[in-house]
């Protein structure tokens, strides 16, 4: 047997209990010989493929819920593929650069594509094992064709609509968060820095491995980015995915957030004034019919006043001048 | 420790934490790892920890543990993949049922190494491994010295380094041909 390998195993061994002097050791042994690492990535993966199956054999097959509330100490001996596939998709949002010209993007890892919509532009797509998702305008969703159980948000908002398969759950990442189905449709909007869930029919749970909270029919999950923890709030059936019947309903959401979900709805660009892009505004708003008449409704709805710039909308507090 | 105590730690020895990723075979990715790491800390639910640091490097080994079984695993399904779309006769109707079928040739070649280990070993292993027990107390419950236990398991870990030793050739030996180079960069 090669040293570098028998080196490894003693390093396998070793740092099951090892201090933080233990691993600054290894890292200076991992350092001195390019082989060395891959001798212990070998052994690692054997010494966890061999780990699990013993576990498997001893115990019942751990169920998800099992993975899932296992202390975090016991890691090594399960199957987590979570934090590699955030980190994967992650890239590829980086990584869309190539336009083709269409309305898909090929990215430079020919299994992973991303479909985005313009602003007032809405999509369908069905995936194989039944899951059909509609994207609603200025929304950018990340798929996987070797996968179609996967999906990333990365922008914008989409209603999902999936059907359960106990043994592959669907699972999408949104805002570094995770929403795994349990047979449902949903829909999810991540737009100004915070990821919203809604849940029409079925459940979905958030963050299976951390808040592992569970939203039913009726919910609504909003999770700002940063550390404040997610609220949930309860939200009209009718509501969810209001954008699809171009029914746009706000709670508590400042003038900014809701002039942008506007404009993703039905392309009409409107910007709002920093004097008022604060202010809250709670309602339904129904931006069905003319592009044109809908800044007029505006004024109305939001108490603001609404001047043209060129091609674009302005919002102004309702006492601005002209 | 609370999740706080643990961050200041992370921070404090970020560096040592992406060097370690980087000898590793993290690479470019060091960064990225270790950020995950991070955000897996904030989320806490950590029991209690008596050596923060090296709970922090048992975290970072065991994310590129996972990020390495995942990585062959994906590279199993983009080769079923593409033998659906390379077409030709020589190809399965059933890749995915393929597929299945040399995973349970290593499952069992895994069962073949662990029933290999004899029963006095296997005990010992599972002590170790499973059941997470120390050395020493391994050695008081079988009467025998802290280093025979450690012969033990060097003899445990030479015969489950058998396992997928010939695999890439066994798997698709055109494979190697085409981009042999890469394979051992994943």
């Amino acid at each position: 047997m090669p040293r570098a390998e028998e080196e490894a195993i003693g390093w396998i061994i070793r740092l099951r209990d090892a201090t933080s002097a233990d691993w600054e050791s290894f890292t200076l042994w991992l350092e001195a010989d390019v082989r060395h690492a891959p001798a212990y990535e070998r052994l690692a993966t054997i010494d966890a493929d061999a780990a699990d199956r013993m576990f498997q054999h001893t115990a019942a097959a751990p169920t998800r819920i099992d993975v899932r509330e296992a202390p975090p100490v016991q890691e090594s001996a399960r199957y987590r593929p979570q934090s590699y596939r955030r980190r994967w998709l992650g890239g590829i949002a980086a990584g869309v650069a190539v336009a083709t010209g269409a309305t898909m993007l090929i990215t430079s890892t020919p299994a992973t594509y991303a479909v985005p919509t313009a602003p007032g532009q809405t999509r369908s797509i069905v995936l194989s094992e039944g899951t059909r998702i509609v994207l609603d305008g200025d929304t950018k969703l990340l798929l996987d064709r070797r996968d179609p159980r996967m999906a990333e948000l990365a922008s914008g908002e989409a209603l999902f609509t999936v059907t359960h398969n106990v043994r592959h759950p669907f699972e999408l990442r949104v805002g570094g968060a995770r929403v795994e189905d349990l047979g449902t449709v949903f829909d999810v909007r991540r737009r100004a820095a915070a990821t919203e869930v809604s849940v029409a029919s079925g459940a979905v749970l958030y963050n299976p491995d951390s808040d592992a909270l569970r939203l039913g029919a009726g919910d609504r999950l909003r999770d700002p980015d940063g550390p404040a923890p997610p609220t949930r709030s309860h939200v009209a059936l009718a509501d969810v995915a209001g954008w699809r019947d171009a029914r746009l309903s706000f709670d508590d959401r400042s003038l900014a957030e809701v002039a942008a979900e506007i404009r993703a709805t039905t392309g009409v660009p409107l910007q709002v004034s920093p004097a008022i892009a604060e202010r809250r505004f709670t309602g339904v708003i129904v931006v069905a019919g003319s592009r044109d008449a809908l800044p007029r409704k505006l004024e109305a709805l939001l108490d603001v006043k609404a001047v043209r710039r060129g091609a674009v909308w302005l919002l102004l507090p309702a006492g601005a001048g002209r | 420790m609370t999740v706080d105590g643990l961050l200041a730690v992370f921070m404090t020895n970020r560096a040592a934490l992406v060097r370690f990723l980087r000898a590793r075979g993290a690479g470019d990715d060091a960064d990225d790892i270790a950020q995950d790491l991070w955000v897996k800390l904030a989320a806490g639910g950590q029991g209690p920890i008596a050596d923060p640091l090296a709970y922090l490097y048992r975290m970072a080994n065991n994310l590129m543990i996972d990020r390495h079984r995942m990585a062959s695993r994906r590279r199993d399904r983009e080769q079923s993949w593409i033998t659906i779309e390379r077409g030709g006769d020589d190809v399965s109707d059933e890749p995915s049922a393929e597929r299945r079928l040399l995973s349970r040739e290593r499952l069992a070649e895994i069962d073949g190494r662990i029933d290999a280990l004899g029963p006095r070993t296997s005990a010992i292993f599972r002590r170790f491994r499973l059941d997470g027990v120390s050395h020493g107390q391994i050695a008081a419950e079988h009467g025998i010295s802290v280093s025979a236990i450690e012969k033990h398991l060097r003899k445990a870990y030479r015969i489950l380094s058998a396992i997928g030793a010939d695999d890439a050739a066994a798997e698709d030996p055109e494979r190697l041909d085409r981009g042999g180079a890469n394979d051992a960069a994943g």
